[in-house]
């Protein structure tokens, strides 16, 4: 319960300060895009508390790849510079972005813990390298890539890219040598 | 089970290519300015006729010369991209000049700054970059209210850089004679730009 009221709240908020967490780049993509996913993650904790998995949805997410395929998608779909910019002038677009987002989180918390270390060291690998290398790419280039955001704004979003992706990889690192035993015994598929 | 995970596999992956393939227009562009200057390439479109103003308080509009236009947007207070951007006029200018195109092509800059750039203010900027007058016409919008169909229409979006200016996207924009935006290009493709705009122009089409 307390979880589905995160939930609504953040996409509440996330929704109703539209207009100021799209300002920047910076806000629309290192606060509001991981706002919408998070609620994603928060509902889906939420909703399967209170029920398993029914034996009809078994065994179309083998190993939670096909998922985590999408969970990508998603999120390197709203690091396009174009996506950016036609969710902060359509309105449609937007809620795209909020419902895939969402969706995303969800399936996220579920591939999540039915895919094996392998899995999740190569998915976590991967988001790593994208999301470092659109840092990169925000940081170096010469024009302005978003007609909605000015170039210092674009260049502290890559800077903050480029940490968050060291930042995630030290702290995959440190849980992977601590906790050891528990991502072994996850690896056991669906 | 397996025939299940297969689909599903599918299906993701099918989601995934149409995601990313809707985000970047086919696959053919990351930012918006450069699916824009594709869509243009391929479909020209027809520009809002507004009413125009120069230093002189005479009138423009895009369709009211036999020349091809290539038009620019700026504002006079800007020192970043607009001071760049008239570089590139005044290289536009002369290379119009020595390849004897002034009856083929002209050269418009417009004002989305109406508020500060009155006509009065355009002259001073007009004699700051050298332009000449035959050529290169230094021009304000009208009436501000039809200013944001027509920033819409060229794919120019300007926004408030919190210091009392703006950023804003610059490109080279030909327009034909019958007000059709028929290209963007990047700034420097200045020879480029040259070449569609006389071939659009009318007085090439009547030479034929």
């Amino acid at each position: 319960m307390v979880l589905a009221v995160l939930a609504v709240t953040a996409a509440a908020v996330a929704i109703i300060a539209r207009g100021p967490l799209e300002q920047t780049m910076q806000r629309h993509m290192l606060v509001q895009l991981p706002m919408l996913f998070g609620t994603g993650i928060l509902l889906e904790h939420a909703i399967a508390r209170r029920s398993g998995v029914p034996a009809t949805r078994r065994g179309w997410n083998v190993q939670g790849v096909a998922g985590l395929l999408f969970v990508s998608g998603v999120l390197a779909t709203w690091m396009v510079p174009r996506a950016l910019d036609a969710a902060v002038e359509h309105l449609v677009i937007d809620a795209l972005k909020l419902l895939s987002l969402v969706a995303a989180g969800m399936i996220a918390v579920h591939s999540w813990r039915v895919a094996s270390a392998i899995v999740r060291t190569f998915v976590l690998g991967n988001m790593a390298w994208m999301t470092a290398t659109i840092g990169m790419l925000l940081l170096d280039a010469p024009e302005r890539l978003c007609t909605s955001y000015g170039a210092s704004d674009q260049q502290e979003t890559g800077i903050a890219m480029i940490a968050l992706t060291i930042v995630g990889v030290v702290g995959a690192a440190v849980y992977a040598f601590w906790a050891p035993p528990a991502i072994a015994q996850t690896a056991r598929g669906e | 089970m397996v025939a299940r995970g297969a689909i599903g596999l599918s299906i993701s992956a099918a989601l995934v290519v149409a995601m990313l393939g809707t985000a970047t227009r086919g696959f053919s562009a990351l930012t918006t300015d450069t699916a824009r200057a594709l869509d243009v390439a391929q479909t020209p479109v027809t520009v809002p006729e507004i009413g125009l103003v120069d230093m002189d308080g005479a009138a423009h509009t895009l369709r009211d010369d036999r020349r091809s236009t290539i038009v620019d947007f700026i504002y006079t207070r800007c020192v970043t991209v607009c001071s760049a951007m008239g570089g590139v006029y005044q290289r536009l200018q002369s290379e119009i000049g020595a390849r004897g195109l002034a009856s083929q092509v002209r050269l418009l800059s417009v004002s989305f700054d109406p508020a500060w750039d009155m006509p009065m203010r355009l002259g001073p900027y007009a004699d700051m970059m050298h332009a000449e007058p035959t050529i290169w016409t230094i021009t304000t919008v009208v009436d501000a209210g039809a200013l944001p169909a027509m920033l819409q229409a060229f794919g120019v979006r300007v926004i408030d850089d919190g210091v009392n200016g703006f950023v804003h996207n610059a490109a080279l924009h030909v327009v034909d004679p019958r007000g059709r935006l028929v290209a963007i290009l990047p700034i420097d493709a200045i020879g480029e730009a040259l070449d569609v705009a006389e071939m659009h122009s009318r007085t090439r089409t009547a030479r034929r």
